[in-house]
């Protein structure tokens, strides 16, 4: 639907594959009035087309949709070494399917029923952090920020050599968190990325395994190396690459 | 237990023959008559046998027919379950596109219409949708965290205590409550519980948090922790409201709302969550409470004997 051939416009392009009609209607109307060139397919053939005309800087995809799911049209973008940054709409916040579609390429995700304020703010930071036509890091088997490594297959973190005894749980954060250098943090957002689910101590458990991280990376509190608070709205992880 | 006597009783005929049989082949009574005598104690072996044949047939029949029932209602209450969960994780499904398209025709109509009337509609719908909403993250929640993997460890109690005293601290609800730690520390402190962390302090904080809802300004919470040989008791005590007898058993059932409180602000899946992370640790729950007096619930932690 309306794809576009204009090229030469700095207006970033946003394709939004989604199977129910009236949900499509309804948001392309709202990401164009945030600032956004919309197309919209309402399958993942369909989207498959559009996407020859329209050369999307991001695409919101959801998962359940009849023939080509979302995550079959993920992994044939992926395979075709088409690098568009991907935010997908998982159906539950379960931790297994979210490793699944983070290690299968998204970039992000987000679950419905979603606030458009919401998706706006998430296309907004992971069009910052993407560089069109550069694999992301979601797709990248080590992650590393300074003399920091982590080793996505075996789940090893290394600093400068020396392997980090970790809980499970702070293992997940120093991944989501070296997925998501130099951004804004909430721990609302981490805690649906590594826990699966916001509950009410929630913001307390983040704390605490920050707070195990910064112990085992030796952090300067006044000095922050990796970690630094953001008061009153979460962290930020310092990647380090300016610096290099 | 009872079923080795039930054995004993089985084998009572057959030991009763015996000796009856060994009776008849040493005593004079018969006399000369050596065949009968020979027959009689054959018979008393043969008639006690097969009583205790009989017998032990029939205890083992019914053992059987009690582990099959046992069984049968151990599927179909955990088929239940299955159906159940499954029923909730449909209507999530079902209802989160019509609310995602909701959402954004509001926010389109939000952006054009201006009018204070149609500002105040938009407002109302808002509102409900937001409860509609609130509804669906909570049996999300139920979903994500059935699938959710305990991340065990060991749990210091006086700090989650710690904790959990900052985190009522910072919730309104517990305004004009008095909250009352009791941790003994001698003759020793209570010891650490192998437990998912977060999960225990969510558990612990859901009934707190229940129990300054069903109080009122004045009343006492108390959170407790004592240490038997072989296990941690936690608990949370109030003098709030209470639970009528008849509503104790379904208040931890999904979006369950007491008869009485139904005006105060609440999911209806924090009890629900306690009961649910107290199963998947393979802990226990119990709970007392008398309508007007108030209410306590205890989790019973297993830890190893002290040697």
């Amino acid at each position: 639907m309306n794809p576009s051939t204009n090229q030469a416009s700095s207006t970033p392009r946003i394709l939004v594959v989604d199977d129910e009609a009236q949900l499509l209607e309804a948001i392309a109307p709202f990401l164009s009035r945030s600032g956004y060139e919309v197309a919209t397919a309402d399958n993942g053939a369909m989207a498959l087309e559009v996407l020859k005309e329209f050369k999307a800087d991001l695409i919101v995809l959801d998962v359940l949709m009849p023939g080509i799911d979302g995550r079959e049209l993920l992994r044939q973008l992926r395979a075709s070494e088409n690098w568009t940054p991907i935010i997908l709409l998982t159906q539950v916040g379960n931790a297994t399917e979210r490793a699944m579609a983070l290690g299968e390429g998204a970039d992000d995700y987000l679950n419905k029923p979603y606030d458009p304020h919401e998706l706006v703010a998430r296309i907004q930071s992971v069009l910052r952090r993407s560089q069109s036509g550069v694999a992301t890091l979601a797709t990248q088997q080590e992650l590393s920020a300074g003399g920091l490594k982590f080793d996505r297959n075996s789940r090893i973190a290394t600093l400068d050599g020396e392997r980090l005894q970790l809980t499970p749980r702070a293992n997940h954060l120093l991944e989501f968190l070296l997925l998501h250098p130099n951004e804004l943090l909430t721990r609302e957002r981490i805690l649906d990325a590594v826990w699966g689910w916001r509950f009410e101590t929630g913001t307390r458990s983040v704390d605490a395994r920050i707070a195990e991280l910064r112990k085992v990376l030796k952090e300067d509190s006044s000095h922050p190396r990796f970690i630094e608070t953001i008061p009153a709205e979460g962290y930020r992880f310092l990647s380090g690459s300016e610096a290099e | 237990m009872r079923l080795k006597y039930q054995f004993l009783f089985a084998v009572l005929p057959l030991l009763i023959a015996g000796v009856g049989a060994l009776y008849v082949r040493t005593s004079d009574m018969a006399g000369s008559l050596v065949q009968a005598r020979l027959q009689l104690d054959l018979v008393l072996l043969l008639v006690g046998a097969l009583l205790s044949a009989l017998l032990l047939w029939q205890l083992w029949s019914s053992a059987n027919s009690g582990r099959r029932e046992q069984q049968a209602s151990d599927n179909a209450r955990e088929q239940a379950r299955l159906e159940h969960r499954r029923f909730t994780e449909r209507l999530d499904h079902e209802l989160k596109n019509p609310l995602t398209t909701i959402s954004a025709n509001l926010a389109n109509l939000r952006a054009t219409e201006t009018t204070p009337d149609a500002r105040s509609s938009i407002d109302g719908i808002s509102g409900q949708l937001s409860r509609l909403v609130r509804l669906t993250d909570d049996l999300r929640k139920l979903a994500a965290f059935e699938s959710t993997e305990l991340a065990k460890e060991q749990v210091d109690v006086a700090g989650l205590f710690e904790d959990l005293q900052i985190l009522c601290r910072a919730a309104p609800v517990f305004a004009d409550r008095e909250l009352v730690l009791v941790l003994p520390a001698a003759p020793w402190p209570v010891r650490s519980i192998l437990a998912d962390g977060d999960l225990l302090q969510l558990a612990l904080y859901n009934l707190l948090e229940n129990a300054a809802k069903y109080s009122d300004a004045g009343d006492t919470i108390e959170l407790r922790a004592a240490e038997d040989a072989d296990k941690v008791r936690l608990t949370v005590a109030d003098t709030g409201l209470g639970v009528a007898k008849d509503e104790q058993e379904q208040m931890f059932d999904e979006l369950y709302r007491g008869r009485d409180v139904r005006d105060r602000a609440g999911s209806g899946i924090g009890l629900t969550l306690v009961r649910r992370i107290v199963e998947k640790h393979g802990w226990q729950l119990e709970l007392a409470s008398e309508q007007g007096r108030g209410t306590q619930i205890t989790l019973i932690a297993p830890i190893p004997a002290r040697s």
